[in-house]
Parts: C-alpha cells; structure tokens; sequence
C-alpha cells in the first residue's frame, strides 16, 4: 500500500515536471511532505525535497532557457520513471538510488548556475524541515527526517508566524517564577 | 548542593547564536543553579557544528562555556538510556492518525527529558514547541496536529497516563525566560546596557532566532514590567 501510493506521489510529480507545472510541483512536494511527517518516512520526505527543488528549477528563466537544460531535464524525468518503476517491483532501496541521483543531478546544476553561499539543496532541507516543524513534529524530529541543519531550520522558523498563532500556554511571567525561586 | 537545570540543544543554540552567552553565563556561575547537558547535546551543538563553517562561531561559544565549566556535560549511563527509551516509545504512541502511530519526538529529546528525570531535576531549558507541549499540554498538540493535517487524530489514553507520570513534575523554560532572569539580576550591564530597550531587543532576538515564543506573549510581559 504504501509503495503504491509512493509510486503514484512520483508519477504525479513526474508529470507536473514534465510540462514544468510551478503550482502543480508545489502541491506535490507539499503532499508528500505531509505524508511524510505522518508515516515518518524519508522517501516521501526525499520527494518532497525533490519537489520543491524542480519547482525552483523550473521557475528559475536563466536555467530554463540555458542549452543544457534540455539533457538535464530529460536526465532528471529518466531518474523519476526508474524510481516510479522500482516501487512497482517493490523495490525501495532502488527507489532511494534514484531519488540520490535527481539530488545529485539538481546539486549539480545549482553549483554550476546557483547564486547563493546556501545551496539549493541545503535551502530545500531547510523549508522542508520548517514545514515538517509546522505539521507539529519536534525540531529535532523534523531535522531528522529532512536532513537539514537545526541552527538553520531554528533561525528560519524565528522569520515566520508559526510561534505566534499557537496560543499561550503559560506565558514569560509565569515560567519566570519557578526560574527564579531556582536561583534563590 | 546546587540544583540543576537541564538544557536541550534548542535554547543553547538561540542563546549563543544571539551571542548572549555572556548572560547566561553570569547565572551558571552564581552556583544556586547548576547548566547541565546531555552528551547527545554536546555532540549536536559543539562537535558536529564545529565541522560546518557557517555554524562554527557558535559552537565555539559553546564549548568555551564547557571548557569554562559553567556547563557541565553530563555523560549517559544504563539508567538513562532505559528511560530515554521509554519516553520515546511512550511520545510516539501517543497519537495515532488512521491508526498508524504519529512519531513526534526524537531521541535527542527524549535524551534530554531523561536526563532530567535521573537527575530529579525538576527543569528543563526547551525552546523548541513540540517537546514543551507535549509536557505541559498533550490535548493542546493533538488538536494543533490535527488542524495542521486536517485529520482526526486519537489519543492513546493508556499511553497518555504513563507519560503524565513520567514527566508531569518537569517545569519548562525557555531562553527568554533565562535572558529576562539574567536581566533581573543584572547582568545585562556586562555586555548590553540595562534598560527597557536591551531588554525588549534581547528577546524579540531570541524569538527570532526559533525560540516559541510569540511577539504577544514578549510584549505582555514587558507590559507588566513597566
């Protein structure tokens, strides 16, 4: 069950890479990292990073329009047909060599067409791992599951709203209390 | 003999990737209170990140504070890991989505919480929301969990009773309340100036360096301390 639904998260994903379908790779990667966070498993969590990696691909025009990009892309579709194919086999452990060679070959166009320190890799671990913390797993959980760096994923979700829609439990005063009987 | 209080690797990090080390070091060094953390912590905030340029400076702050001895390492024994595991398997099956488990926690957590528990320390320093909910308010993250994956999501009742038990006399902290402590007892003079301002500045950075704190909660208090 599970395998089938991995496989059809990848043909969808295959699909809206094909025709280079921005919203449609989002709403994958976001599906897959939600399945993910659910049922703890890195393979959906390596598609979605997977996801969002060719979402910024796709959208990014001096990669688009570069010659190369035509054997990237066809490279990269090759690599999501044999993960779609080994998880037809039940085999994962192919299924997960495929995915490490898509990250390989994304790492690969990042280095030579990237304008950051950060690589897209490390940025696409890093919003998967904040949205993972944001479905509710613990930081360390989330970290664990996308593979990003927790000083990262800690600083990214300190620049959004998460910890201000939560509601308060007990507030600074009222922790502050047992912290200073603690000191005197 | 002093108390102690024990820290996961979330407030290490906020407290020294703010530089503001220095105070909390004037409160490890009082001596009332003693800074404990899990080797696993040392480990996650000292020698991995010493590897990683971008990260270095920070667990440089932080091994300084351990080779200071304000921070203690505290290695783990046989006790330790039996309940480190005990809270994890206890944490992830608590919450069952479609009748599958919900994993929430991991060990380095759950290493923490334990470490406090075998040393009846009674705190802990989390800044992190899942671990600290998960302590304080259980049905407070199973509904947070099922809005954000608009699913049902149960609780194993029997598993909820066994992990009260386990953790229920363990009081959380954050980094903004040791950096509005700090303040109180006037250690801000060292390396900030004393007032309102460095104050409110501190622990909106702290806020924004991932503590879970909201602006609403920083601005009651500060309200409060007019």
């Amino acid at each position: 069950m599970a395998l089938r639904d991995l496989e059809q998260k990848v043909k969808h994903l295959r699909t809206a890479f094909q025709i280079e379908d921005t919203i449609a790779l989002k709403e994958s990667s976001e599906a897959c990292l939600q399945r993910a966070a659910m049922v703890n498993d890195r393979g959906y969590a390596n598609l979605a990073l997977i996801g969002y990696s060719l979402n910024k691909l796709v959208s990014k025009r001096h990669i688009v329009i570069d010659h190369q990009w035509t054997a990237i892309k066809a490279k990269i579709l090759r690599e999501l047909d044999l993960a779609a194919y080994s998880l037809a086999r039940g085999k994962p452990k192919e299924f997960g060599k495929s995915l490490d060679t898509i990250i390989e070959v994304v790492s690969e166009v990042d280095h030579e067409f990237g304008r950051y320190a950060i690589s897209m890799e490390e940025k696409a671990r890093l919003k998967m791992a904040s949205a993972a913390y944001g479905l509710g797993l613990s930081l360390s959980q989330a970290v664990d599951l996308t593979g990003a760096e927790k000083e990262d994923v800690q600083n990214y979700i300190g620049w959004t709203r998460m910890h201000d829609e939560e509601g308060i439990t007990f507030g600074i005063a009222a922790r502050l209390k047992p912290l200073r009987e603690m000191f005197e | 003999m002093a108390q102690k209080l024990v820290f996961d690797s979330s407030t290490i990090i906020s407290i020294s990737e703010k530089c503001l080390t220095r105070l909390l070091k004037g409160l490890g060094q009082e001596g009332a209170v003693s800074f404990v953390i899990p080797q696993s912590v040392y480990a996650e905030t000292v020698e991995r990140p010493l590897h990683i340029k971008r990260f270095e400076l920070g667990a440089l702050r932080i091994q300084q504070a351990v080779d200071e001895g304000w921070i203690e390492i505290i290695p783990g024994n046989a006790a330790v890991k039996q309940l480190t595991g005990k809270i994890l398997d206890s944490a992830n099956t608590l919450f069952f989505a479609k009748g599958k488990p919900l994993t929430i926690i991991q060990k380095g957590e759950a290493e923490t919480l334990a470490l406090c528990k075998n040393l009846r320390a009674h705190m802990v320093a989390i800044d992190e929301r899942t671990t600290r909910m998960l302590i304080e308010d259980p049905w407070r993250l199973q509904n947070y969990v099922a809005y954000k994956h608009q699913q049902d999501i149960k609780l194993n009742e029997g598993r909820l009773k066994e992990f009260i038990k386990l953790l229920s006399d363990i009081r959380v902290v954050r980094s903004v309340e040791l950096i509005a402590l700090a303040y109180e007892r006037g250690y801000f003079e060292e390396v900030l100036p004393r007032n309102r301002q460095a104050l409110e500045a501190a622990l909106f950075a702290l806020k924004f360096g991932g503590c879970a704190v909201s602006s609403q909660e920083i601005e009651e208090f500060l309200r409060a301390k007019r």
